[in-house]
């Protein structure tokens, strides 16, 4: 067994709001060992991005981390100072943004944003950072980095974009990269050819990975394990083969049955009734029980516990993934 | 911004052209965008009369002492109020001064109000509106309160207070001019910071560990400057208008420096035997407002196309 990167235990950010205080993480066990790549998987409003800027400290106020600890490589990231945390982001944890028509300063070229953002993040000169820049863009198949370098974003297609903010990213050197989406704002070809690049940069570089997305396709072709996540719990996790295999969390299987299937001609697309929670005002016992399919008159008051995070379980009071992985 | 440009896919592109798409990267040079905005702002043509007549008043008060036919301060008796001719074109004062040389000279001073106070008001403001937008809570109530209680003081009263208080020169009248005006770019630059921060970009910059001083400086002002850029203009004619009203009430620069303020009101009293003393200040004063005016209004309509229509 690899050694344990992060380690996020009963991680809550909670939201001061005009309508009550928002608990938009409620208690967060979850683990990624090194070089591994985890998918954290959930319906917009679930907490994924939440999840992912609690890890970064990047909460903005009025949130802020009510309680737990979010160990990375045995700091707790938690405690510590602005300027500590400055240190961590970028040169040990980095993260990638979906749109990537907005996450490159639209007034400076390639070559000065990449340059100052290598050279700060690994404390190098600017040749040197140059240098490296036009590695990694090499690396994710950018077919001219000089003439790339020399451009401004908005002379970038999105998807070659989206190629430069992996190429910078991973040009840090971080140890964890924090991937929100990265392809969903993309065509689907080029999707599919941006995916590729980025599991091949990643297992050449053995990077970890906490992949935040919608989309159980992608997390299928990419990740080591899942997260799924609903009104800010974890509600399963697993291997990627737990999860598709023996999926055990009603929600898991909704999600999983959501997925259209060309060889099984369907009527319509299906969906999972209701939506996500108000926050401000979670329902008592297990959340799902509203949308659930299995609820029983215990799901509405008693509270299942949540998962570990690093082995397969399920946060659920009907189902248990014991007797399921038996079947 | 996104919106307007086109994009270049170059892989599709090289597969249609082969290698000629090599030029095409070189299009985007910075001396090209200059010009391609150069272009722009000559189609619209009151900015073009705005930018000449200033290059000339520029011009005029860079080449004074070699423009003016007299220094503006020599005093020829034997002509008191003379009317136009030809050694004076614009008549004498009161005391036998050319009035076109202290029109030619006062072009120094006015430039001189207009450029400096406009300037501390801008680096002020931007650096102070920035600073309330990307901090937010109790940065930004002190920032908002600072920029409410500098609009609610009219310029003038402004500089009556400063006036009262420091020795009415110039130095005061430039620290009351940036003192009035510096709300107006904290006010757009905090605006701008406030949706700014909320892009992606910003939060990248946030991700990757830059420190909030560079996010600010390199990243933050940059993007949220353009506007300024027009607003400062607009309010170069503001700040002379305000400089030659302080002149004009004796709270500003002091005679016998060639303000044309001072000349206006000095003029004031002979406005029926003497109409040349206060006219052609008077003129000067407007030329250069309006000049102000009209490139700051082309530059707007071409950095914000969404003001096209409204041409």
């Amino acid at each position: 067994m690899s050694e344990k990167l992060v380690e996020i235990s009963d991680l809550k950010t909670t939201f001061e709001t005009n309508s009550g205080t928002v608990e938009a993480l409620r208690g967060i066990n979850l683990t990624i060992d090194e070089g591994e790549r985890v998918g954290l998987v959930g319906e917009s409003g679930s907490g994924k991005s939440v999840t992912a800027r609690s890890i970064l400290q990047l909460i903005d106020s009025p949130g802020e981390i009510a309680g737990g600890t979010i160990s990375f490589d045995g700091r707790d990231l938690v405690g510590l100072s602005s300027r500590e945390m400055q240190r961590v982001r970028g040169r040990d944890i980095t993260m990638i943004f979906q749109d990537p028509s907005m996450s490159l300063d639209p007034v400076y070229s390639i070559r000065n944003q990449m340059v100052e953002a290598i050279g700060h993040n690994r404390n190098i000169g600017d040749q040197r950072a140059e240098e490296i820049a036009v590695e990694y863009l090499e690396l994710v198949d950018m077919p001219n980095p000089e003439r790339v370098l020399s451009s401004y974003p908005h002379e970038l297609s999105g998807g070659m974009k989206q190629r430069v903010s992996i190429a910078m990213t991973l040009g840090f050197n971080p140890d964890l990269v924090i991937a929100d989406e990265p392809t969903t704002a993309l065509d689907v070809t080029v999707q599919k050819k941006v995916l590729e690049i980025f599991k091949d940069v990643v297992e050449r570089e053995d990077l970890s990975v906490l992949w935040i997305t919608h989309n159980l396709g992608v997390v299928a072709e990419f990740c080591d394990r899942i997260a799924v996540i609903y009104a800010g719990e974890i509600v399963e996790y697993g291997t990627v083969y737990d999860i598709f295999d023996r999926p055990t969390h009603p929600y898991t299987r909704e999600l999983l049955r959501t997925i259209p299937n060309v060889q099984r001609a369907q009527e319509e697309l299906r969906v999972i009734e209701g939506t996500v929670p108000n926050m401000a005002d979670p329902p008592d016992g297990c959340t799902f029980h509203p949308r659930c399919p299995d609820a029983e008159a215990r799901c509405e008051t008693t509270r299942p516990e949540s998962v570990d995070g690093d082995h397969h379980e399920a946060a659920c009071l009907v189902h248990d993934t014991q007797t399921n992985d038996r079947e | 911004m996104e919106s307007t440009t086109t994009e270049i896919d170059w892989e599709a592109l090289e597969e249609e052209w082969g290698e000629e798409v090599d030029e095409i990267g070189s299009a985007g040079s910075r001396l090209q965008r200059v010009k391609y905005f150069l272009v722009d702002l000559s189609t619209h043509s009151l900015s073009v009369v705005g930018a000449v007549l200033l290059l000339a008043v520029v011009v005029v008060a860079v080449l004074a002492p070699l423009l003016a036919p007299y220094s503006p301060s020599e005093i020829d008796p034997g002509a008191v109020r003379a009317p136009p001719s030809a050694a004076h074109p614009f008549g004498t004062d009161s005391l036998g001064r050319d009035v076109f040389s202290r029109v030619i000279f006062g072009s120094r001073i006015a430039l001189q109000i207009a450029v400096t106070s406009m300037g501390i008001a801008f680096l002020f403001g931007t650096v102070v509106g920035a600073l309330g937008g990307y901090y937010g809570e109790n940065v930004d109530a002190v920032v908002r309160t600072a920029i409410d209680t500098t609009w609610a003081f009219p310029a003038i009263i402004m500089g009556l207070a400063l006036a009262s208080i420091l020795e009415p020169n110039l130095t005061t009248v430039l620290i009351a001019i940036a003192l009035v005006f510096w709300g107006v770019f904290a006010r757009l630059v905090r605006g701008e910071v406030l949706s700014l921060r909320e892009l992606d970009f910003i939060k990248a910059a946030e991700a990757i560990g830059l420190s909030d001083r560079k996010i600010i400086s390199r990243h933050l002002i940059p993007n949220a400057i353009v506007p300024a850029f027009v607003v400062v203009t607009l309010q170069m004619g503001n700040a002379i208008a305000v400089a030659a009203s302080l002149s004009y009430l004796g709270l500003g620069v002091q005679p016998p420096t060639p303000s044309w303020g001072i000349m206006l009101s000095s003029g004031q009293q002979y406005i029926t035997s003497a109409w040349w003393m206060s006219v052609f200040p008077g003129l000067a004063i407007v030329v250069v407002i309006m000049s102000f005016n009209f490139l700051g209004e082309g530059l707007r309509d071409t950095i914000d196309p969404k003001l096209e229509d409204k041409r």
